[in-house]
């Protein structure tokens, strides 16, 4: 079977682990790299992987068919851009751009050039994801009617230091860079953002950035839902703290997210279910019996390379497209204006 | 010291707890009870108390310290405002009146006539809720940043049926009767709400009274707290559910709170805090310590009692009094408001 042709753009912190994936799929040929950070060419050479320091020199002379951007996120429309009108099919990392008008440039080229785009939210591809979504969507757990979501734990002190410090600054803490994980599971698995309302804070860090968040949410199909957000407790309770997805930090067997429905709940990720096994004592006061499922856990990362893959030969249709990535965005924002308003915001 | 004279008004679900809480009690004089239905003569016979089906009647007759009021809520301002002319010093029901006016007019015949008014958020009295406040106002788990209440418990069909079918209506479902407790105990262990929003929802049972609600609240220091509640999915996730305060309610082992601070997590009612041990090791990358508590469970109902009594002889302060219940009161009616009206509001 033909390899599909990919470059890479941007050998930073999440260009270098992506090369490292990539060269694992199967589907998947990477033929080239590019950073304009010089020192990156000696990881590019450890990997084999050959090393351009300026993108567009990489897209002209090698023959790709796509390319996978992880560069800052003020450069996705940008690089995004010019690489569509090449007719190269984009991997972008979420966020698709810092805005919306951003994303819609990006979208429309897009479009224009024929190439398909494909969001980075990676945990649409986590194993425990899927399962869940399919308990939703095919009404195991009766009409859904609310789901609630924690994200609280410890950043370090060095992540916001040194070269780090923009992380301080507005846009660089829990909201854009976190709490959009969990607005694309929400979207993904319980439907469209209805309406949000936040309380944003940052008295605990005191940094321009918020640290913490209380967010309440409505979505369409009318359930409801909270998210507590924050980055300065010490705590478990979180994706990373539970699911064991990211390797690099420590995590534990509890939950983090409940969904709520008429016949049952849901505890992710331990994906228990609990319902009334006889329908005629149905009650606080009855028993209540708890199910779990087998998951059979696949390497995320490898599951969406192969996927964007598959969408370039044409055989799949992005999981994750620029429209829906805007979507995310667009909720994730209102949040954080819905903040500084004090006013709920309709999408 | 005399034992304190106790009779009991209104002897229906909770009515019935209190009676049977006050004859276990040796320390307490229970003198009487009453209720309209005469059914309910032989419960109190069955407990050892003199029964009326007049509470008028009763607190004419018998000479009594105080009075435990556990009637409909329509009923608590009329019926406290009876006791407290007569000089009865009262523990009310919660909540303590079923609107703000009238929480006012109780307090206020309550001041007037110089007796005590105590209300019954009796979770105040569970030693698992006072340790959780001793931990989060001692500082253990540093600054507060946040809490989150959870709140699903399935109540049957035949709950709103029959003689039941004002909870189906507007004011009988979970804010007035159990997101309440959450909001007393928020305030009991953290502090005063100084913000909140609310969307409400029905859509799951349809009836005209709400099922879902969802919360953001902001409390007085700057934390932030979440409420999820419903009462239309089986999670048997919830205080009732998981503290095995009453186990009429079947029990799941499961925390239904966490408060979050700088410094460490508590949970609730598991009560074990989360930490790291070396501060040069903080952050998502280490391992996190979790250390549990030792607590010696007593039953709230009767510790309730015995604050009332120690508040009639002047040697406690109450846990709870009216303008402290009306706070809590206000809270929650802020939230049926902010539901209706698609807006935040902000308490002064």
């Amino acid at each position: 079977m033909e390899k599909v042709r990919i470059g890479l753009i941007g050998l930073g912190l999440m260009g270098r682990p992506h090369a490292v994936i990539l060269k694992k799929v199967e589907e998947c040929d990477l033929v080239a790299a590019s950073e304009v950070d010089e020192t990156q060419k000696k990881f590019a050479d450890e990997q084999g992987i050959k090393y351009y320091k300026n993108y567009e020199e990489m897209i002209e002379k090698e023959n790709l068919q796509g390319v996978i951007l992880a560069v800052p996120n003020h450069l996705h429309a940008p690089i995004g851009i010019v690489c569509a009108k090449k007719g190269l099919h984009l991997f972008v990392e979420k966020p698709i751009a810092p805005s919306i008008a951003e994303a819609d440039r990006l979208i429309a080229a897009g479009k224009e050039n024929k190439v398909q785009i494909l969001v980075g939210h990676q945990r649409r591809f986590s194993s425990l994801v899927e399962k869940a979504r399919e308990i939703v969507t095919s009404g195991e757990l009766g009409r859904l009617v609310g789901v609630t979501i924690t994200w609280a734990l410890l950043k370090p002190g060095a992540y916001y230091e040194g070269p780090m410090s923009w992380r301080k600054e507005k846009g660089g803490g829990p909201i854009l860079i976190n709490l959009i994980h969990e607005i694309d599971n929400l979207r993904y698995i319980c439907g469209e953002i209805d309406e949000v309302y936040a309380q944003v804070s940052n008295k605990i860090r005191k940094f321009p950035v918020e640290d913490t968040a209380s967010i309440t949410l409505r979505f369409k199909n009318g359930a409801l839902g909270t998210v507590f957000l924050t980055d300065c407790s010490p705590s478990l309770t979180s994706w990373e703290g539970t699911t064991g997805e990211n390797p690099l930090l420590y995590s534990d067997f509890g939950n983090c997210y409940s969904f709520f429905g008429t016949e049952a709940s849901l505890l992710f990720p331990q994906m228990k279910r609990r319902y009334y096994a006889d329908p005629a004592k149905m009650g606080w006061n009855f028993p209540i019996t708890e199910q779990g499922y087998k998951i059979t856990r696949e390497d995320p990362y490898i599951k969406e390379f192969t996927h964007f893959c598959r969408v370039i030969q044409g055989k799949e249709t992005p999981r994750i497209s620029g429209e829906d990535g805007k979507r995310t965005l667009e909720a994730t924002l209102a949040i954080q204006k819905s903040g500084e308003t004090g006013q709920p915001i309709r999408l | 010291m005399k034992k304190v004279r106790l009779g009991l008004i209104g002897m229906g679900m909770i009515g019935k707890l209190h009676a049977e809480t006050m004859s276990r009690m040796k320390d307490i004089e229970f003198v009487s009870a009453s209720d309209a239905n005469p059914k309910l003569q032989q419960t109190a016979e069955e407990l050892g108390t003199k029964y009326y089906q007049s509470y008028e009647e009763m607190i004419g007759k018998e000479k009594l310290d105080g009075v435990v009021v556990a009637v409909p809520n329509e009923l608590h301002l009329p019926v406290g405002a009876a006791c407290a002319k007569k000089g009865l010093n009262i523990l009310m029901e919660k909540p303590i009146a079923a609107d703000l006016d009238s929480a006012d007019r109780l307090i206020e015949v309550c001041q007037q006539n110089k007796v005590i008014l105590m209300v019954g958020h009796h979770r105040r009295h569970n030693p698992l809720i006072e340790e959780l406040r001793r931990i989060v106002r001692g500082g253990e788990i540093g600054k507060l940043v946040g809490v989150t209440v959870l709140w699903s418990l399935y109540k049957p069909k035949d709950y709103f049926k029959g003689a039941f079918a004002w909870r189906a209506q507007p004011g009988g479902g979970p804010i007035r009767i159990n997101l309440i407790h959450e909001i007393d105990n928020i305030r009991y262990i953290c502090g005063d709400v100084t913000r909140l929003y609310a969307e409400v929802s029905n859509s799951a049972r349809q009836f005209p009274v709400e099922d879902t609600v969802s919360i953001s609240l902001r409390i007085a220091g700057g934390a932030v707290a979440n409420i999820f509640l419903t009462d239309t999915a089986p999670g048997n996730v919830g205080y009732e559910a998981n503290t095995g305060e009453n186990l009429f309610f079947y029990q799941s082992p499961q925390n239904c709170y966490y408060y979050y601070g700088t410094e460490g997590v508590v949970t609730f009612p598991g009560l074990k805090k989360f930490f790291y041990r070396d501060p040069a090791k903080a952050g998502w990358q280490y391992a996190l310590c979790e250390e549990g508590i030792k607590i010696d469970r007593e039953d709230p109902y009767t510790r309730q009692i015995r604050n009332f009594c120690g508040v009639i002889q002047g040697t406690e302060a109450p846990k709870i009094d009216g303008v402290d219940a009306r706070k809590t009161l206000e809270v929650a009616l802020a939230i049926q408001k902010s539901g209706e009206t698609g807006q935040a509001v902000v308490f002064g």
